[in-house]
């Protein structure tokens, strides 16, 4: 037996808009009535795999259906009254465009503020060069670096899955920053709701109650590194007090490339995070 | 992961804090590898120095150092309410990067155990990693029922014996 398509080794490209191509794999032979092919595929990218079995009663099998929202290096055997023989092709991905991600996020409830960190942290990019999901240090796969909760092998291949998937991380820091600026009855515009979010995303809230103006306030005593993502000086430290932004970063800036440490004056702040990604 | 670099697990005992007690002595605590140390050394003539280890969870990252140690109340003959603070584990996208995760626990002296100290009680108060947040009230202590008040997404309340045992309520 032989497969004649497609041609080992073959690429195929799902689309940008997260849509999986035919993959036709025929046979040179012609069944006879009653007659079968057996189709055994696995489908196999990092530590996910797939992997299962299709029965036909022609010499051709679409496995397109069977692979939707999986990627990686799919094998496929084929065996019947010829013989058998096997296969190996590629299924890579294509980035969408960020309207399409703009689309997509809008189609979502409480999503505001979300494209900015996808933005700043993956440029919004769901693929590397070859066409698989970029993978982090950590294990983190795709535009939202899934980990913890560990994503599915569907959730890495399918950037609309994998951003829902982040904006479930999202959505509860946005559920907290709600509780938190209408506590005590407080009201609060959409941008400060989008800025509490984001600080949150990275850690800490971004507002502190003003007793005099009767309103939420970006909290004063964080001074953020306006060169930086995230680095900011906590101006209640005597070390602080009373310092420009320019004459603390002249004096801290040569110890940013290591985490702060128990002394150091300077540190990482979700205030400034939300400051740099809405500046 | 901008900006966020992993932090390594330190191979010894950080230096530790010191916190004076209202029955005389003194309460140190300092990281070890992935937990922190608590030695308490009675006033002079009062017994022996005791210590426990505590244990943190997943959502901290590794060998963070202690951010914040705070003794709550002391309740004799023995018994110690103490909070501790810790940096977040971060996640992917700079989730939680500058975040802390928080613990009350309940230290008592364990005559049996050579430590001489043991934890009955341990309960997790702020994560941004499991996005627990402390209410207004926070936590709070009531000396005269022995009862510690923890203001979270609902108020809830632990009754301290003599031995330490925590019964909620």
């Amino acid at each position: 037996m032989k497969i004649v398509s497609p041609a080992p080794a073959s690429i195929f490209q799902v689309t940008a808009d997260s849509v999986w191509p035919a993959i036709l794999f025929s046979t040179a032979d012609e069944l006879q009535d009653g007659q079968k092919l057996t189709w055994n595929w696995q489908i196999q990218w990092r530590k996910f795999s797939k992997k299962g079995t299709v029965v036909t009663t022609t010499n051709t099998w679409d496995a397109k259906e069977t692979v939707e929202g999986l990627g990686g290096a799919l094998t496929v055997s084929v065996a019947g009254p010829g013989g058998r023989a096997s296969i190996s092709v590629r299924i890579a991905g294509t980035d969408p465009a960020a309207a399409d991600i703009l689309a997509h996020l809008a189609t979502r409830p409480d999503s505001a503020g979300f494209d900015k960190i996808l933005q700043h942290e993956t440029q919004m990019t769901h693929f590397d060069s070859k066409g698989q999901p970029r993978a982090s240090f950590d294990s983190g796969f795709g535009m939202c670096q899934l980990t913890i909760p560990a994503p599915s092998f569907e959730q890495c291949w399918n950037w609309k899955l994998n951003i829902d998937a982040g904006l479930a991380l999202y959505a509860m820091k946005r559920q907290a920053a709600v509780r938190y600026l209408s506590q005590n009855g407080r009201t609060f515009t959409d941008d400060q709701l989008t800025r509490e979010t984001i600080a949150r995303w990275n850690g800490g809230p971004y507002h502190v109650w003003g007793s005099a103006q009767q309103a939420w306030i970006r909290n004063p005593d964080i001074l953020c590194d306006s060169k930086t993502g995230n680095i900011g000086w906590d101006l209640t430290k005597p070390e602080n007090r009373g310092k420009s932004e320019g004459a603390l970063h002249q004096r801290d800036a040569a110890q940013y490339r290591h985490p702060p440490g128990q002394n150091d004056c300077w540190g990482y702040f979700g205030v400034c995070y939300a400051d740099r990604l809405l500046s | 992961m901008a900006g966020q670099q992993p932090q390594k697990s330190k191979s010894q005992i950080v230096r530790g804090h010191v916190l004076a007690l209202a029955s005389g002595g003194t309460l140190r605590y300092s990281t070890d590898h992935n937990r922190t140390l608590v030695e308490i050394r009675p006033a002079k003539g009062a017994g022996e120095k005791m210590q426990v280890r505590l244990s943190r969870d997943e959502t901290v990252a590794p060998g963070s150092r202690v951010l914040a140690f705070e003794l709550l109340a002391e309740k004799p003959p023995g018994v110690y309410l103490v909070t501790d603070r810790y940096a977040s584990r971060p996640g992917p996208m700079s989730y939680c990067q500058t975040g802390q995760e928080q613990f009350v626990r309940v230290l008592a002296r364990a005559q049996g155990l050579k430590s001489g100290l043991h934890e009955t009680f341990s309960s997790k108060v702020e994560s941004c990693r499991t996005n627990l947040e402390l209410g207004p009230a926070g936590l709070s202590w009531d000396g005269a029922s022995s009862t510690l008040t923890v203001d979270g997404d609902q108020l809830k309340r632990y009754r301290i014996s003599e031995n330490g045992l925590v019964t909620p309520y």
